[in-house]
């Protein structure tokens, strides 16, 4: 089972330290600029690994320079998602007021169609970066929330929380110290698995044409790859290579969430 | 720091009393109407439309007059023009933001030329050919429009749209028997799709008339039909007409309570319809389809100008 653990964690660590690499160092990978054009549609060759697409980008180029905005937009969403998880799901937690506002805020979000509302919402707000953050963050907390809640309520209810009540910690001292310490475990699997739903909530939302063309993810790849006919020009580099990569960053995410998840 | 558009009411190539003027002036060289330029200097050509954030129709969007009758107009950039323009570094896709951009303000004139600029770097470029021949028929050019769609047609995944668009510029041209063929093949790749299937009739309807046909073919194309136009309510008022589904009264009031696009279309739809039965109802529903001068962009407005300028013996 160790040996397992671990082929799971250096497989998913050296996916991960490859596309990390890409999205830090792209020259290293592709000696072409990204907007840098050749003949169009040009077949895999030696010069051109993935062929060229429509207007004559060479296609691995523009997956490796893609690298980088997948990477952000995922991670960051992901943070944000996850500081909003546990924010409202430490303040479901508590008695009264406060509580049941909180924990009816989450059951209200558990109701909604995410991607419905996702779609709306960014074709109102716009395809830039930071909208496409905010509007997968917003959405993407809940499920961290839950979680977070169960374990708040379940550390209140064991008993050095309430000797620190009887020595007369306060309410801050006892969320911060002794709380908080207790579910970074949850934490950290949280947002493993949140960098996972956001690269696919953005893949999904690129596709469906809501995202920047002009620095495309992998997702805006597929989707341009789909509207500009790479199928009936027999172009599949071009549609299945990004999500190939995308397949392969939520693999890396989930064999580490896996290995250390049963370390813990 | 560009020029503030003069404002003038936008009397020109359109109907008196809905705009156009049969007696309108001599064209000048570069293809406008001199008594339009005159009439452009000293009203304000504000339709009284209110938009957004308080401006009006016209303060954000560009016009016949401009695009085709080529005056001199500026149009100034709304915010997604100034912003596509400061960040355009020349590349393909920043280039098209610029584009879609201006054709949002409907200034196809300065699209294509961004297009047609783009183009020597980019040639052969599916999407760019595909805007170009969209433009070109934007802006009444209707041979280098079926030229560069005709091209797209042999390369496309979406041949649907780009034989509609093509069988509406054969149209255009008044290639009737090929605009009725390819709309003939439209209906086959339409059949699960009501609003398009509806679209394909109408025009349908349009090439059967001009043709002299019978109905019969339309009645036939019809049966499969399953009324469920979604927004194109003006073409299936004209196609339902056309089928001895509506009364006259009826037709002429479908689209009443609905956008000033669908009673163009229905409006023109009738007067083709009566183009042959009552040539002064004809009139009246043609002048009516151009009432509304800021549909300029849609094909039942284009169509409608230009059998006002072949009734009227004039070269749009």
């Amino acid at each position: 089972m160790i040996k397992s653990r671990l082929v799971a964690l250096i497989l998913g660590c050296t996916i991960l330290a490859l596309f990390v690499f890409m999205s830090v160092c792209p020259k290293v990978f592709t000696p072409y600029a990204p907007k840098q054009t050749f003949e169009l549609w040009l077949k895999p060759s030696a010069s051109h690994i993935l062929g060229t697409n429509d207007v004559g980008y060479d296609i691995f180029t523009e997956i490796v320079y893609g690298t980088s905005q997948t990477f952000f937009i995922g991670i960051s969403s992901s943070l944000l998602a996850l500081i909003l998880g546990a924010l409202i799901g430490v303040l479901s937690a508590q008695n009264g007021f406060i509580g049941q506002i909180f924990s009816g805020l989450i059951n209200l979000f558990v109701m909604l169609p995410k991607l419905v509302c996702l779609i709306v919402l960014a074709a109102f707000a716009g395809n830039g970066y930071l909208n496409r953050i905010l509007l997968i963050a917003l959405f993407g907390w809940v499920e961290t929330a839950r979680e977070i809640r169960a374990k708040t309520i379940k550390i209140k209810s064991s008993s050095y929380i309430e000797n620190c009540k009887i020595h007369g910690f306060g309410k801050i001292h006892i969320a911060v110290f002794h709380i908080l310490p207790n579910l970074f475990d949850l934490l950290f699997a949280r947002f493993l698995n949140g960098v996972n739903g956001s690269v696919m909530t953005e893949s999904a939302l690129s596709f469906l044409g809501i995202g920047d063309l002009y620095n495309p993810t992998w997702g805006t790849m597929i989707n341009l790859a789909f509207r500009r006919g790479a199928f009936i020009r027999g172009a599949y580099n071009y549609l299945l290579m990004p999500a190939v990569c995308i397949s392969l960053l939520v693999l890396a995410f989930y064999l580490i969430g896996l290995a250390l998840k049963k370390e813990n | 720091m560009k020029k503030p558009r003069k404002k003038g009411p936008c009397k020109g190539n359109l109907p008196k009393g809905a705009g156009l003027n049969a007696n309108a002036v001599e064209p000048n060289d570069n293809g406008a109407n001199k008594k339009d330029v005159c009439s452009m200097k000293n009203d304000t050509h504000s339709h009284g439309k209110p938009h957004v954030h308080g401006k009006l129709f016209s303060d954000i969007h560009s016009c016949i007059e401009k695009e085709w009758l080529y005056m001199d107009i500026t149009v100034p950039d709304d915010e997604r023009t100034l912003s596509a323009k400061e960040s355009s570094d020349g590349t393909y896709e920043k280039v098209m933001d610029y584009v879609d951009a201006l054709c949002f303000q409907l200034r196809y004139r300065e699209a294509l030329a961004c297009c047609e600029s783009l183009y020597k770097t980019y040639p052969n470029v599916y999407r760019l050919e595909r805007r170009l021949g969209v433009l070109y028929f934007k802006l009444l050019k209707f041979d280098e429009s079926q030229k560069f769609l005709t091209k797209c047609l042999f390369d496309t995944d979406e041949e649907l749209q780009l034989t509609y668009i093509l069988a509406v510029v054969c149209y255009y041209k008044e290639d009737y028997q090929r605009a009725k063929s390819l709309l003939s093949r439209c209906a086959v790749l339409s059949a699960d799709d009501g609003e398009m299937y509806v679209a394909v009739l109408y025009w349908f309807l349009c090439c059967s008339v001009r043709l002299n046909h019978s109905f019969d073919e339309l009645k036939n194309l019809a049966k499969n039909y399953n009324f469920d136009c979604g927004h194109h309510l003006g073409y299936d008022g004209a196609v339902r007409f056309a089928l001895d589904m509506l009364s006259e009264a009826k037709a002429e009031s479908f689209c009443d309570k609905d956008t000033a696009l669908n009673r163009c279309c229905l409006n023109y739809g009738l007067s083709v319809i009566f183009e042959r039965k009552d040539k002064e109802k004809c009139r009246k529903y043609l002048s009516k389809s151009l009432e509304d001068k800021d549909l300029f962009g849609a094909y039942s407005y284009i169509a409608g100008y230009n059998d006002f300028n072949r009734k009227n013996q004039r070269n749009p």
